[in-house]
């Protein structure tokens, strides 16, 4: 099975994969760190199972790169891309913000839970609320795992 | 009976003549009527009610009142009649008091066209007089406010303006103040509409608290303030009946107003009560409006017999193409009826036939030119029309009260359609002057149209246009041999008839007349344009969108205004949501789309055009837009350039996986850049200056030594870049204001809360109109610089500090030492079976105590971080009082800011002044922040640790805890290393403001970017003081001075060797660039040059050079000086030997 993890924390991957590697031994488990190079690997490779950060920089972060414009929903616009490529597998979003943008566009996690599940039915399995601090959020990321088996997404 | 019985008892009832007789007796008795019976009497016909008035032309005036207020303080005073149950009887109750006094309304118009036509031509002394007389002769009115306002701005500008305005609010009644400020902004040059709008909108935002009364004041204020949004369905008998606070003359304005929307609905089903209303106010005042709004109704000619016939030979010359008679006659009507619109639009139509060189003769300066230069341009869609399409909207408010506004108003509302060619829209004949065939074929579809176009016939015999649109009218209602007239161009007559089978339903027959006409010499390109425009309408008809796309995409390219809004629109939405590879491949769609989203059509969205774009990439086979450059041949060469220049910029190629970082995309964009200056000659300028942009842009972060380092950052340039166009305008506003030499003329009135007060309980208040712009604007660019979504500094907090890495980093010492656990499902920490399994000879109490004081620890840290995160680094807020971001400004703040930036003459360097108030304040913020982590923060993490560390010893003894106590010191050196980490993300990006670098480092990347923008020439450059230090903050400043002065080098004197020298004397930083002279330069010229350069100052006209391109860019050296780098003393000197040109630039500069 190959899973890819995007996103730009490497603490959190590393827990992710910890994670990862006891739920799915058999795993082969990528990471990529930016919204480009994420996007890239996906649509080239067609992961089985898709761990997606919500917030990300554009390009890789590396010691000559910046990273370009920080993009509040790249996961989002990742599914968006995917969706429009007619991919289905199962993604699972975690994340580390309960709400998204401000004032009149603020979005909170329960909402945005809401409108990942409509806008993209045939990807989105589910999203976890991420904390260091807090050791739930492996919970919540093991029940969706076994709804994404149980759904057949996971392949 | 009593009249107060008699009306209780036949309310809604025609009263006989006997009560009229007693209600008369009543008013000529001196009996003041009450409400209800006054109610009843404007439910009776407008012939009684007119009645009533001619018999008691005194004692009406007692319920009406004031008609022609003698003194200024008479307007909007709070004495009216109560409004009438429905609209019709209070439009007719206004329409009596109107007739009744006829002949005083029949001298005002004749002021009115003698005001407008004055105005108009720029005869401002005639202007006045008008004024002056109609205020003699007839009172103070609204109409008179708006004049001498108006009359004002144009005479002397907002300075005058504004003086009229004081003038007129100190003798005005309360409500009147309300009024008047609004009057004067509507009058000011550089107020655009959309700010406009802005202003009354906030002004008249809905509260649903508000009473009745106010609801109809609130009503009554947005139809006379917003005409381009006025709508019957808020037009209630309230509304109108508070137009009775006002003069006569506002109310034939106010009806006037009214008819028309009633007509825009009704039309041509006109119900007879309305139409009759019409008629008698058409036979008793002579005004054009009603009267046209008569002819339309009942086919009976009231109006200027003179005016119209002139119009039906301009049209009939027009027909037939005689254009150049067609011009000269509309030149005429444009002399002589300079207030009607259909002369500035038959002279732009003609103009087009006969070339860019006719056009009308009219006073420089005036609105009439100003009306006529901007209505020429829409209609031949040139490279300004977008801009003079603005200039129409705006004229649409500032001319409101003149009988050309509604006209202007209509003709550009029309101008984001192209549906209906040879049709006017029903706003556009309604708002007409004169009742052509056009108009009547616009405003009806029944066979209606064709008596009506006799009867023209018989008034206007053997007028081409009326037998044009006859032989439409023929054919549309079911004449198959219908006759075309033979003595017009065969282009016009066969365009009609490809219409009228559009409209038959026979898109194919259109499309094959329309395709004959693509090709004729004889059309304009105005014409050519509706033919497209056909021949797109019949592909959509018949379900080819492909070849409806390509006959867009033709035309948009060499006319992006060509296509209607509406039409573009229309035809992106046939675009397949997924793409498809046939359709993709067409390179139309993502130059529409593109073209669509600049031009405002559909909301802009680099992620959709990106899809788009890649859509057409991948059909054809490609992943990048420079592979295309290969291919070049294989695409039309204008499309490709305009692909290129307008979808492949960097903020859509972003969207793209195939560039792998933010160097790879710049240099694609570089080399899109350099094909393009290569094709696109005439533009090349432009790319030049993009590439030069992109290489600073690199350079810089070359610069940048430590990319993770600073955090912080705002990326003001993208604000100024996206920043609504409202507030650039209330910017420009602000300055003009703060321009204005005595300050009282800056005061302006305001009333607040009157929605929520009664209206006897108005409060005005004298504010400071330029300080309340700038607080304005400082307030929208500091909530920009904040909580920009996309580029403000709280976005950025928590995109790079808040989100969990700041949690990560200083917890990362704790958990690489296995100090620190997580919270289990029940919420409390698990338990830290690490170090408890190193305890192996403890008792269970032993280690029971280890784990609670390792869980305390984990309590605390966490505790500690989610205070940093969620207190500490937040802008601080009612929510967040300690946020340790404060941008409140107080009162004295605010005021010195604004003394700071009002020295600013021109608006970017204004909000220049703002945003530097702003990092000024970041700064300091950020200092008390790193304090705050360096010092509290790390204060209580030791604490915690030393707390936790003491507990455990205490609880194991010194020997068996040193293992653990290890891994506390341990932990303890590296949270200070995390913390001063942590600490320095708190300093601004130095991407975003170049680091400290050498300046021969700046000369070194300059001289490449100029090497690349001018291939021809080799270029050197000799340093002298390449050592010197320049700070990062003016990096940009001394690039661009830099950029300027060796591109002039390379342009003007064809320099191989440049020297640049920089050097600090008494304080003072001298920049000198000495180029080599040309062999072939003329002394006389070069001396000329040079006095010209050196005579340029600091001085306001000066800097405004800076704005223009061309030139030497030594205005806008000066204006990089004073205003970029602070430079309070400069100097720019240029000199010349007999070899050599030098520039020498003088100056104080900080921390050189």
């Amino acid at each position: 099975m190959h899973v890819i993890i995007v996103d730009d924390d490497l603490n959190k991957i590393r827990q992710l994969r910890s994670l990862l590697y006891e739920e799915l031994p058999s795993a082969h488990i990528d990471e990529r760190h930016s919204f480009q190079s994420g996007l890239k690997q996906v649509l080239t490779e067609n992961p089985d199972l898709l761990i997606l950060d919500m917030t990300m920089p554009t390009f890789d972060i590396d010691k000559g790169e910046h990273g370009g414009r920080e993009r509040r929903y790249a996961g989002e616009e990742i599914l968006r891309r995917l969706r429009r490529r007619s991919r289905t597998f199962p993604v699972i979003v975690v994340t580390q913000f309960e709400q998204f943008g401000e004032g009149a566009d603020l979005v909170t996690l329960e909402e945005l839970r809401g409108r990942l599940a409509t806008e993209f039915p045939t990807l989105y399995v589910g999203a976890v609320f991420y904390q260091a601090s807090d050791s739930r959020w492996q919970d919540d990321l093991r029940n969706l795992l076994k709804q994404a088996r149980s759904g057949s997404l996971l392949r | 009976m009593s009249p107060d019985r008699r009306t209780r008892t036949t309310r809604g009832r025609k009263l006989p003549n006997w009560s009229t007789r007693t209600f008369l007796a009543a008013l000529l008795g001196g009996v003041r009527p009450d409400n209800r019976l006054l109610v009843d009497l404007k439910s009776q016909p407008l012939q009684l009610i007119t009645h009533v008035f001619s018999k008691s032309s005194r004692s009406h005036q007692r319920f009406l009142g004031p008609l022609f207020p003698k003194t200024l303080s008479e307007i909007s005073i709070q004495k009216k009649s109560p409004p009438a149950t429905d609209l019709l009887s209070e439009a007719a109750w206004q329409a009596a008091a109107l007739i009744a006094n006829a002949a005083s309304l029949n001298l005002w118009l004749d002021h009115k066209r003698a005001f407008e036509r004055a105005l108009l031509t720029g005869n401002n002394d005639a202007a006045r007089h008008a004024v002056d007389e109609s205020t003699r002769q007839l009172g103070h009115s609204l109409w008179e406010f708006d004049a001498r306002i108006l009359l004002a701005q144009r005479t002397a500008g907002l300075e005058e303006n504004r003086r009229v305005l004081n003038a007129l609010v100190s003798a005005a009644s309360e409500l009147g103040k309300l009024h008047l400020p609004l009057m004067s902004h509507r009058a000011e040059a550089e107020l655009s509409t959309e700010e406009y709008e802005a202003l009354i909108e906030a002004m008249l935002a809905p509260d649903p608290e508000a009473s009745a009364t106010a609801q109809a004041l609130r009503s009554w204020l947005r139809f006379r303030l917003l005409p381009y949004h006025r709508d019957l369905e808020e037009v209630t008998s309230q509304v109108l009946n508070h137009e009775e606070w006002h003069a006569l003359v506002d109310r034939l304005l106010m009806l006037w107003w009214v008819i028309e929307q009633e007509l825009l609905v009704t039309y041509p089903a006109v119900p007879e009560k309305w139409a009759g209303l019409i008629r008698a106010l058409a036979d008793a005042i002579h005004c054009p409006r009603i009267r046209f709004f008569h002819e339309l109704t009942s086919s009976r000619s009231l109006g200027s017999q003179t005016y119209s016939s002139q119009v039906f030979d301009d049209i009939d010359a027009f027909t037939r193409g005689h254009y150049k008679d067609s011009f000269e006659i509309a030149q005429g009507l444009v002399n002589s009826y300079p207030e009607f619109l259909e002369g500035y639009e038959l002279a732009a139509r003609s103009a087009i036939h006969l070339g860019e060189s006719h056009s009308l003769a009219l006073p420089a300066g005036s609105f009439a030119q100003e009306i006529a230069d901007a209505m020429a341009s829409v209609l031949r869609r040139d490279g300004r029309a977008q801009n003079s399409l603005a200039v129409l909207r705006r004229l649409g408010y500032q001319l409101d009260f003149f009988w050309i506004g509604g006209q202007i108003r209509a003709f550009t509302e029309s101008q984001s359609r192209d549906k209906m060619p040879l049709r006017l829209s029903p706003a556009v004949a309604v708002a007409s002057t004169v009742a052509t065939p056009r108009v009547y074929a616009s405003l009806s579809r029944d066979s209606s149209v064709l008596s009506q176009l006799s009867r023209l016939d018989e008034r206007y015999p053997g007028n081409a246009a009326i037998d044009l649109f006859r032989s439409d009218q023929r054919a549309l209602h079911g004449e198959t041999q219908t006759c075309y007239p033979v003595d017009i161009p065969s282009a016009r007559s066969q365009r009609h008839q490809a219409f009228v089978h559009e409209r038959l339903g026979c898109p194919r027959a259109a499309l094959a007349i329309y395709q004959s006409l693509e090709g004729a010499d004889s059309l304009s390109a105005s014409e050519l344009n509706d033919i497209s425009a056909g021949i797109y309408r019949c592909h959509i008809a018949l379900g080819e969108i492909s070849l409806a796309t390509r006959s867009i995409v033709t035309r948009i390219i060499s006319s992006p205004l060509s296509v209607a809004a509406e039409t573009l629109v229309e035809l992106l939405a046939q675009y397949p949501e997924r793409g498809d590879h046939q359709v993709s491949s067409d390179i139309a769609w993502p130059i529409l789309f593109g073209i669509a989203q600049d031009l405002h059509y559909i909301p802009r969205n680099p992620a959709l055009l990106h899809d788009i774009l890649e859509d057409f990439l991948n059909a054809r086979g490609f992943r990048r837009p420079s592979e295309l450059l290969v291919e070049s041949g294989r695409f039309p060469r204008s499309e490709l350039t305009v692909l290129l220049k307008r979808v492949c910029v960097p903020t859509i190629l972003e969207e793209s996986v195939w560039y792998d970082s933010q160097h790879e995309l710049e240099q694609e964009r570089i080399r899109i850049c350099d094909w393009l200056s290569e094709t696109d000659q005439g533009e090349r300028a432009v790319y030049q200056a993009e590439i030069a942009e992109l290489i600073r842009a690199a350079t810089i972060r070359d610069l940048t030594q430590k990319a993770e380092r600073a955090r912080i950052y705002v990326d003001t340039a993208a604000i100024l870049e996206h920043l609504p166009q409202a507030v650039n305008d209330r910017t420009a506003r602000c300055v003009s204001f703060i321009g204005l030499q005595d300050e009282r003329l800056r005061h302006t009135t305001e009333i607040a809360d009157i929605f929520r007060r009664t209206l006897e309980d108005v409060r005005v208040v004298v504010i400071d109109e330029a300080f309340r712009l700038f607080t304005s604007v400082f307030r929208d660019i500091r909530a920009e610089f904040l909580a920009s979504n996309q580029f403000g500094l709280d976005a950025n907090l928590s995109q790079r500090i808040r989100h969990g890495t700041l949690a990560g980093a200083i917890r990362a010492p704790f958990e690489q030492n296995f100090l620190v656990t997580q919270k289990g499902l029940d919420g409390q920490y698990l338990r830290n079976h690490f170090w408890i399994e190193k305890l192996p000879r403890a008792t269970e109490e032993e280690r029971e105590g280890v784990s609670r004081t390792l869980s305390s620890l984990s309590q605390g840290v966490d505790t500690t971080i989610s205070e940093v995160r969620n207190e500490w680094i937040q802008i601080r807020s009612p929510s967040h009082e300690s946020g340790l971001f404060d941008f409140e400004y107080d009162s004295l703040e605010l005021t010195s800011l604004y003394k700071q930036v009002s020295a600013y003459p021109e608006p970017t360097a204004f909000l220049g002044g703002i945003f530097d108030s702003l990092w000024d304040r970041t700064e300091n913020c950020l200092k008390r922040a790193r304090s705050a982590v360096q010092e509290e923060l790390r204060r209580r993490l030791f604490a915690e640790l030393t707390a936790a560390e003491r507990q455990i010893e205490a609880t194991i003894g010194h020997e068996r805890s040193t293992n653990i106590r290890a891994a506390i010191s341990t932990c303890r050196t590296q949270t200070g290393v995390a913390l001063d980490a942590v600490a320095e993300w708190l300093r601004i990006d130095e991407q975003q403001q170049a680091p400290d670098c050498r300046f021969e480092t700046i000369v070194a990347s300059i001289q490449g970017v100029v090497q690349r923008c001018n291939r021809n020439h080799e270029i050197h450059s000799e340093v002298q003081g390449g050592d010197t230090l320049i700070p990062g903050r003016y990096f940009r400043a001394v690039w661009d001075v830099l950029f300027i002065l060796l591109d002039n080098a390379i342009k003007h004197s064809n320099a191989a060797t440049v020297e640049v020298r920089v050097r600090v004397e008494s304080g003072e930083t001298i920049l000198e660039v000495e180029s080599p002279l040309s062999h072939d330069a003329s002394p006389r010229l070069l001396n000329e040059a040079v006095a010209a350069i050196n005579a340029l100052n600091s001085t306001e006209q000066d800097l405004s050079l800076s704005r223009k391109e061309g030139g030497s860019g030594y205005a806008k050296i000066h204006k990089i000086l004073r205003f970029d780098m602070g430079m309070k003393q400069h100097q720019v000197r240029v000199s010349t030997s007999n070899t050599a040109f030098t520039a020498t630039i003088t100056g104080e500069l900080l921390e050189v």
